[in-house]
């Protein structure tokens, strides 16, 4: 569904945008004088890999020019566990601050609830902070991606496409994309829940560009960098519970639709499941499979998976 | 138990008035026209030599007065044209009089906003009431040369604009759902051309439009903050004519004639906009299938078939397409498409001279669509709304001091709220949500009771709105909102039954010729209503009716106004304070997500109360040359939901707390006139982030409170200049008019909206200003033939 609202914003950004201007606003805004824990915590079916959760601490929104990111929280004490067992996550010397780890070959699985307990120190006192999520089943089974290369009339662009069977439960995936390694940040991610195709077989379904204008207009011209023959896409695909999923939405919506009027929901706050005094963030599990393709000529205009199949 | 004593009362005092004991008196009645055109003149003032006995004409022309027997002069006047007077002789036998009236040239040139007198609006009950005619429309300066009443109607006190251009409009803090527009009697329900930029009122086609913030007379019901009333044009009954237009926009068609001549006429509008025709030359910029058109119609039909019967068939269309190629997307084309097809049909029948009956029969189909030609999924969705109704309207001129209303109106809606089909080799799914099928029955009795220095009017509407099958209902958890149970109702089965008791009551005092004071009360009640997704309105907002999980909402307004005139009537003054608390109000949840596809739509509603108050004030001028007015409105609006913002009050997001308009036209000369109107409002509120946190690479703002925060203030001055000639070709008099816009004329860089975003490259977040419209010339030729 997400594909078909991204669609509807595109559209009406390219009108919109033929015939409005922007320049940049000096707002007046109060400073908040909270700050806030920010948890971010998806645990994942995957045994070969280490399951992370990252601590940090809100900032405020407009800084000026300073460039402030969110510091890390270090020193905490976070715990996970599945009702048997309590697993320790903890920060290493050779990982950043604010980073803890799972010990090697944990991983969440089918039908358990995982339990995460955090507590830290602030000004002094001991603070809590608890969530819960339940592992479910995959719900779409991923054969295989591979990417085109598209022009349009804003820029020229690559799509990402996917291939694989839904499964008949309802889900809602979520699929984070990377490049040559490099796992692009969860907006640049694309989710939908699979009303529109539960049970088909989904055949280059288009789930991520890369290289487009509007990224570039938003993110600056660094950011986004022309792909390269020889280099590697990948994609994770998780299957998310109906809570994570609302909170995907929550900051899609107030992130991509906030420019355009015609569109732009009442700004609010994102949802969370941790229970605790000026939390923010997600605890969840969720299934996940990858995929990954090699670039072999970054200007193929077909998708070359769906040839090899009707070959 | 009060408030059905307090309704015993009022039926008590409705039917009173219907056996008060009738001394020897005559009716005199009839229609009052435009001499030259057969045209019904709306809101003309009759009235006898000394004044004592006078009544306006209803939305047809008709008047029905009751003398006392014998010989007396009656007169006969309206903005616009000379007044007329004719002596009226009686022995006893009830005398149709007609008024035939002609134009004051002079007057004319002038632009006159409101055609009832100046004396007649002092005195008359009715609060917050303004008739807009359609000549002023022309006259005020238009963005790209449109001419639109519904810009005019928003340049008046109490009334805002939701956004920058944006042709919806907020009275009294009220949401753009909540005003009923009636178009020839059938109900509109997306009057924006253009995603809102132009109103679908085709000003050629458009007589008058009779607004009424609040206190709405007992006919009028389902909505709370507002009626929009818009009579089309009947046609010329003597002659032919017509005009053709074209501005940077849009080029349009108006014709009108006799059929059979004073007997039956014709009118036919018709407006395309042509900014796609220019496409192919801008190849660089939009792709062959780019698709950027409206178009509306409007035709009517009336014949006049005999003295006591006339009949009206009227029809609109409209048709909004606006559509681009993403083949980044991987789509070959994606149309919106929204639609609005109304039809009605009004017989007009005179029982008697003291009782004139309407009864209207219309149709209303609204739809919005999408159209997505995706490379492996191809679908289709639309959401529709069709509304049928019969409205049977009696008016009783009982005597000289009352005059009842009443009636009855039966209302069919059939509501789909989405629908969404795969296109062929498609592996979409078919996603059908629930149809809603609701029965909207309501009857109402009003009377106004002219004394010698006060005036009232009461009265009662009785509405109910019954929700039926066949469909499923789903039904949800009152505090979690998930839902818990879905029943499946067979065709016709009831679901849920709301009604409920509407009282009105206004009164107008005189304390001298030039003063009088204002006091009204009304209660309303919405059964379908509109939880918008964004404050300008759009295509993706959704309708709802009232169903087991949603009440509908009920609004009691009170207000008091103030109205005196001076300089011989030049100048006129009108001060009215209002206050509103509306029940079940309805707001989406925080986060909706995108509304119109989700079956569990009820589920994203939440529910509280909403209140306004505010004064609005008005000095309207009329001089010989100089017309216009300035208006300054004082208001504040709030809504109070206990899942939104903590349960704290926030502002509504189409509240502006000071408003100021102004309007100015000048005639230099016949020939040349120029306006210019001024726009002041506070900034729109809107909810701005305070902090931030970082997830998985993004930073996800984090807000205060809803609504706490303002945009920057509005303002935009507009002018207009418009030069009308004449020219006699083989004996056909033939006129035409050139209009020059300037649309924001200091360019200012007024805020559609401001966006926020973090900047990854410098790691900075940034505030980004989007506005519309710079400073914008247009101009339009207009032939009259």
């Amino acid at each position: 569904m997400k594909k078909i609202i991204r669609n509807i914003f595109c559209a009406t950004a390219v009108i919109l945008f033929a015939a409005s201007c922007s320049e940049p606003i000096d707002l007046e805004i109060e400073r908040s004088r909270t700050k806030y824990l920010s948890v971010e915590a998806i645990l994942n079916d995957m045994p070969d890999t280490y399951q992370v959760i990252k601590l940090k601490e809100s900032v405020q929104y407009f800084t000026g020019r300073r460039p402030v990111e969110c510091p890390p929280v270090s020193g905490a004490t976070v715990e996970v566990s599945d009702g048997s067992r309590t697993i320790e996550f903890t920060e290493t010397p050779f990982t950043p601050a604010g980073e803890y780890y799972s010990p090697e070959g944990f991983y969440a699985e089918a039908g358990k609830t995982y339990k995460l307990k955090i507590e830290r120190k602030v000004g002094g006192q001991m603070k809590t902070y608890t969530s819960s999520s339940t592992m479910i089943e995959p719900g779409f089974i991923v054969d295989a991606i591979d990417y085109k290369s598209s022009s349009s009339l804003m820029d020229s662009t690559v799509v990402l496409g996917i291939w694989g069977q839904d499964l008949p439960q309802r889900a809602n995936l979520l699929v984070l994309t990377s490049v040559n390694g490099y796992v692009r940040p969860i907006d640049k991610s694309f989710g939908w829940d699979d009303k529109y195709y539960n049970g088909q077989y989904i055949e280059g379904f288009p789930i991520s560009i890369l290289e487009q204008t509007w990224e570039r207009y938003y993110e600056g011209e660094n950011y986004a960098k022309p792909l390269a023959e020889g280099d590697s896409i990948g994609v994770y695909v998780y299957t998310l519970n109906d809570d994570f999923y609302d909170f995907y939405m929550s900051f899609y919506y107030n992130m991509q639709a906030s420019a355009i009027p015609l569109i732009a929901t009442q700004p609010a706050n994102v949802v969370t499941n941790i229970v605790g005094e000026n939390v923010m963030g997600f605890f969840t599990t969720a299934p996940v499979q990858d995929a990954t393709c090699i670039v072999d000529d970054p200007k193929r205009t077909e998708f070359k998976y769906a040839s090899k199949q009707y070959d | 138990m009060k408030f059905k004593l307090y309704t015993f009362l009022l039926i008590a005092g409705l039917v009173c008035p219907a056996f008060c004991i009738a001394q020897v008196k005559i009716a005199v009645s009839g229609f009052v026209k435009d001499a030259e055109t057969g045209e019904a003149v709306i809101g003309a003032v009759v009235y006898n030599s000394n004044k004592s006995v006078g009544v306006s004409t209803n939305e047809f022309g008709y008047y029905s007065l009751t003398l006392s027997k014998g010989s007396d002069v009656l007169t006969c006047a309206c903005i616009g044209y000379i007044d007329m007077q004719q002596v009226v002789e009686s022995s006893g036998a009830a005398v149709k009089l007609d008024f035939l009236m002609n134009e004051d040239k002079m007057q004319l040139e002038a632009a006159q906003v409101f055609s009832r007198t100046k004396k007649d609006v002092l005195k008359m009950p009715q609060m917050g009431a303004q008739t807009v005619d359609a000549v002023v429309a022309r006259k005020l300066p238009a963005l790209m040369g449109e001419t639109d009443i519904i810009k005019v109607i928003q340049m008046l006190p109490g009334v805002q604009t939701p956004s920058e251009g944006s042709t919806g409009f907020s009275v009294r803090g009220g949401g753009v759902d909540q005003n009923l527009i009636l178009m020839d009697g059938a109900p509109i329900y997306n009057a924006g051309h253009f995603l809102g930029f132009f109103s679908m009122f085709n000003g050629d086609a458009v007589k008058s439009a009779q607004l009424y913030k609040g206190d709405f007379p007992a006919k009028y019901g389902g909505k709370t903050a507002s009626v929009l009333d818009i009579n089309t044009v009947d046609g010329n009954s003597h002659d032919f004519g017509g005009s053709a237009s074209i501005g940077l926009l849009t080029a349009k068609i108006f014709l009108e004639g006799p059929i059979v001549k004073d007997k039956a006429s014709f009118m036919f509008s018709a407006r395309r906009s042509y900014l796609d025709v220019f496409f192919p030359l801008f190849k660089n910029y939009f792709s062959q299938d780019t698709k950027l058109a409206f178009y509306d119609v409007n035709a009517k039909v009336n014949w006049q078939i005999n003295d006591n019967n006339r009949i009206y068939l009227s029809a609109f269309s409209s048709d909004d397409v606006f559509g681009a190629a993403l083949s980044e997307l991987g789509i070959g084309l994606m149309t919106f498409d929204y639609k609005n097809n109304t039809q009605s049909f009004r017989w007009n029948h005179i029982f008697s001279p003291k009782l004139f009956s309407n009864l209207t029969v219309y149709n209303s189909h609204y739809l919005s669509g999408i159209d997505a030609d995706m490379d492996e999924a191809p679908f289709t969705w639309n959401s529709t709304i069709f509304e049928t109704g019969v409205k049977e309207s009696m008016t009783w001129y009982i005597n000289d001091k009352n005059t009842m209303e009443f009636g009855v109106n039966i209302a069919n809606f059939n509501l789909n709220p989405s629908e969404t089909h795969p296109k062929s080799d498609s592996f979409v799914n078919e996603v059908i949500s629930p149809r809603t099928y609701a029965f909207n029955p309501s009857a109402y009795i009003q009377n106004e009771t002219k004394l010698d220095k006060l005036t009232l009017r009461y009265g009662l509407r009785f509405s109910s709105f019954t929700t039926t099958g066949e469909t499923d209902q789903f039904y949800y958890d009152r505090e979690t909102y998930k839902r818990i149970d879905s029943i499946h109702f067979d065709r016709g089965a009831r679901i849920k039954t709301y009604c409920g008791f509407e009282p009105r009551a206004s009164l107008s005092y005189s304390l001298s010729d030039n003063i009088s004071l204002k006091a009204a009360y009304a209660r309303s009640m919405q059964y379908v209503q509109q939880a918008v997704v964004s404050i300008s309105g759009s295509v993706l907002d959704a309708w709802y009716t009232a169903s087991p999980n949603v009440k509908p909402q009920i609004s009691d307004q009170y207000s008091i106004g103030y109205n005196q005139n001076f300089l011989d009537d030049g100048l006129e003054l009108s001060i009215e304070g209002f206050y509103k608390n509306n029940e079940n109000t309805i707001d989406l949840r925080d986060n909706p997500g995108l509304v119109i596809d989700n079956k569990d739509r009820e589920g994203l509603l939440r529910f509280g109360n909403s209140y306004a108050y505010g004064v609005e004030s008005m000095l309207r001028f009329e001089f010989a040359k100089l017309n216009g007015w300035v208006a300054y409105t004082w208001s504040k609006s709030m809504y109070q939901i206990d899942e939104i913002n903590n349960g704290e009050p926030y502002r509504s997001p189409l509240n502006h707390k000071h408003a100021i308009n102004a309007v100015a036209t000048y005639d230099f000369s016949k020939k040349v006139s120029s306006s210019v109107s001024w726009v002041y409002y506070s900034g729109t509120p809107t909810t701005y982030p305070v902090s931030r946190f970082d997830f998985y690479g993004t930073q996800i703002p984090i807000y205060s409170s809803r609504n706490n925060d303002s945009m920057p203030d509005y303002h935009r001055l507009d002018l207009s200049l418009t030069l009308k000639s004449d020219k006699r070709i083989h004996d056909e008099k033939w006129s035409g008019e050139w209009n020059f816009s300037l649309y924001n004329a200091y360019g200012r860089h007024n805020a559609w909206s401001i966006s926020n975003s973090f900047n990854r490259a410098t790691k900075v977040a940034e505030s980004t200003k989007i506005y519309i419209f710079t400073a914008i010339p247009s101009v339009s030729y207009t032939l009259y033939f």
